[in-house]
């Protein structure tokens, strides 16, 4: 067999593969690359995150092992991905790009997270009448740090495990920047929530029975 | 943590985990895709379960409980085996054609995760298993075909399960309503020695079976939102 039609079996071998396992997560990586960014006004940037990505998967699909589940080795792909793609905008003047630990570490450990939770007395209608884009908006205002943890294991559901692992961190890190996490996007909710008049002094639910926003 | 902020973490969670469905265009990422990709060739559908060889072992196990059973076996559980479907599989055909063929569905290895898939499925975002067929039937529905939402399978310590949501929401014969100890009605019963574990929100059911006993499978029922 000739080496060019040895590659084009491998690459008939990759493609089916890839459509079978890869693909099917594409709107999965899609949906975090678009809640990873800072401003909405960077969507052009995630959808320019995923191609890039699911081709390194595509590429790389012989070290999946069989009968693994694609999401976390996608994931870890979408983070270094976006890693690469940040440190070449973010290069210091010598031309040296910044450490990667200034990357995935919270900018902002002082920040008291969760002044407003005693509000939240019915948690569960409150937070139903956010719209999802009102909770990414929330999220992207959140470190980068706190806005992955967030992202792999409540919104694409990675075990701590599986989290810390894709973000190079400990599994104590991942469970603390969880909580946190949700306690500064309940912060940002609050806030919102206060403008739009669902929070009633303190009762915590002005309204329970109003609109969505979306 | 205090209760309230246990519940005020896991509150959010939940409002989170629904972002996992959120409807995303995909059309720009797909173009790209199929120019960047080496072409694909054409694919065959998976051929749907034959008649013969594993399933038709278990029709004759059916037969032969209804011959023991007498008439009215068939008359509790509406639907003969050997009825010829134009475009449609019972869900006992396809749990059988999911486990036989691993490449087929989705396995998840966590109920979180078949959450997922069942959110991404039940939106359009993820594709449903290849079989020839996109309607189910079930023994525990009235007499129909209905749509096919999500499908997939469960791979639990105590033995694989297979999740199937269809359209639909009659049942024709409660065999044995259930209730979950979180307050949850089911309906429970066995068919052809496969535990199944039914439950319907809206106008959406779906049928939890597998190897797992019943309370296995009524927990994982109970567990999940469609």
């Amino acid at each position: 067999m000739s080496n060019s039609s040895t590659d084009s079996h491998l690459d008939t071998a990759r493609r089916e593969r890839f459509d079978a396992e890869i693909w099917p997560e594409a709107a999965m990586l899609m949906r975090t690359a678009i809640s990873l960014m800072p401003s909405s006004g960077k969507t052009a940037e995630a959808e320019d995150l995923v191609p890039e990505t699911l081709l390194k998967a595509f590429k790389a699909i012989d070290q999946l092992e069989p009968n693994t589940h694609p999401r976390a080795w996608l994931l870890t792909m979408l983070r270094r991905t976006w890693i690469d793609r940040w440190r070449q905008r973010e290069r210091r003047p010598d031309g040296q790009a910044i450490a990667l630990e200034s990357v995935a570490e919270p900018a902002d450990q002082t920040h008291a997270a969760g002044q407003h939770d005693e509000d939240w007395t019915n948690p569960e209608s409150l937070l139903s009448r956010f719209g999802d884009q009102d909770i990414i908006n929330a999220l992207r205002l959140l470190p980068e740090a706190y806005r992955w943890a967030l992202l792999l294991v409540d919104v694409q559901a990675l075990s701590v495990d599986e989290a810390a692992k894709t973000l190079d961190v400990a599994e104590g890190t991942i469970k603390s920047r969880l909580h946190r996490g949700r306690a500064m996007l309940r912060d940002h909710l609050h806030g919102y929530a206060t403008e739009h008049g669902w929070l009633k002094g303190n009762d915590g639910l002005a309204n329970a029975e109003g609109n969505t926003h979306d | 943590m205090t209760e309230h902020q246990n519940q005020l973490d896991q509150a959010t969670r939940d409002r989170l985990a629904k972002l996992a469905s959120t409807p995303v265009d995909m059309s720009r990422l797909t173009r790209m895709m199929a120019d960047a990709l080496p072409p694909k060739q054409e694919s065959k559908p998976l051929a749907r379960p034959a008649r013969s060889g594993g399933w038709q072992r278990v029709a004759a196990m059916f037969v032969l409980m209804a011959g023991i059973a007498g008439a009215s076996y068939l008359a509790i559980f509406g639907v003969a085996p050997q009825s010829t479907y134009a475009n449609a599989m019972t869900v006992e055909e396809l749990h059988a054609y999911l486990l036989e063929h691993p490449d087929s569905a989705y396995r998840a290895q966590t109920i979180e995760r078949a959450q997922v898939v069942i959110n991404a499925q039940l939106a359009g975002n993820m594709p449903l298993p290849i079989v020839d067929g996109t309607n189910v039937q079930s023994c525990c529905l009235v007499q129909g075909d209905f749509p096919l939402r999500a499908a997939l399978v469960v791979a639990r310590p105590e033995g694989r399960v297979t999740l199937i949501i269809a359209q639909g929401k009659d049942f024709a014969h409660p065999a044995q309503p259930i209730r979950h100890p979180s307050g949850i009605e089911l309906q429970s019963h066995s068919h052809i020695d496969i535990p199944m574990v039914m439950r319907n929100i809206g106008d959406l059911w779906i049928c939890v079976m597998g190897e797992p006993d019943h309370e296995v499978l009524a927990d994982i029922a109970a567990s999940l939102t469609f």
